[in-house]
């Protein structure tokens, strides 16, 4: 969350990394996530092509109101997450703890919801091999969830001592998972 | 402060909005390449918004927001470009 004036927060000697929010080694972190993020995104988009009658008989047996829903927690937390981001650095060490609580509580709501979902799923039938489909469904999204997790520990533990460089970070690695998700809901619960 | 905050709330707020829309989206129209580039292009103007707002790229220097955006663009684009590869096979 880059403000006017406010760089006291910014870690220098990094190079090109200078100026982004939070430390630069989260940024090294987060384009390694990016980057294989998108090869598993592009591998389903190919296996789509390939195999478009499996993608369409498992994407219809998924729930895509429910992943809906789970997306907007996802996106409320990430919401949550840039308010605790700007009272930490605004000084406001109480305000941004409760910010974060509130992102972390809807990242535990996502997981619930999901693990909600892949019971659905299992019972319904529908395993790891079940189809090329559910494989990638399944590592996609399991893969998201672990992210998620981490997040979760990560805010948990920048907001002990709401330090706003510290939070910087830790929201920075949250709003990457965040934005993966963005991606992933439509690949996997829309797009027919 | 005032100025990022209803930055921040604005995204959230349109990030929602664009989810929701999609899921209508999906719900009413026709499956398809077509209906699938509505919901891709709202995917990707979800993660811009979420990029310059939420992880705070719209005050850094441009080539980080390019490299971002590059990023979506291409999983959104390859993701299209798929679907339509399907459409188009022969059956």
């Amino acid at each position: 969350m880059a403000d006017v004036g406010d760089t006291a927060s910014r870690e220098e000697g990094w190079g090109v990394l200078d100026g982004l929010p939070g430390h630069p080694m989260m940024w090294v972190l987060i384009g390694s996530e990016l980057a294989a993020f998108g090869l598993m995104l592009a591998a389903l988009s190919v296996a789509r092509a390939v195999q478009p009658a499996v993608f369409a008989a498992g994407a219809a047996q998924l729930d895509a109101r429910l992943a809906g829903f789970n997306t907007l927690a996802l996106v409320t937390s990430g919401w949550f997450a840039a308010r605790g981001s700007i009272a930490a650095r605004a000084g406001r060490r109480r305000g941004a703890r409760l910010w974060l609580a509130g992102a972390i509580a809807l990242g535990a709501l996502f997981l619930a919801l999901k693990g909600v979902e892949y019971a659905a799923e299992t019972a319904a039938g529908n395993g790891l091999e079940t189809s090329t489909f559910f494989t990638l469904y399944y590592l996609l999204t399991g893969f998201h969830a672990l992210h998620v997790l981490l997040g979760m520990v990560i805010l948990a533990v920048t907001a002990w001592r709401a330090e706003a460089a510290a939070v910087e970070t830790g929201t920075a690695f949250w709003h990457m998972v965040d934005l993966v998700w963005l991606v992933v809901y439509p690949l996997i619960y829309l797009l027919r | 402060m005032d100025r990022l905050r209803a930055r921040v709330d604005l995204a959230w707020a349109a990030i929602a909005a664009l989810t929701l829309c999609s899921i209508a989206v999906a719900a009413v129209l026709p499956a398809g390449p077509a209906t699938n580039g509505l919901l891709l292009l709202a995917a990707a103007a979800k993660g811009r918004w979420l990029a310059l707002d939420f992880l705070g790229l719209r005050d850094v220097a441009g080539p980080w927001r390019g490299l971002l955006g590059a990023w979506i663009v291409a999983v959104v684009a390859v993701a299209w470009l798929a679907s339509l590869a399907a459409a188009l096979r022969p059956v």
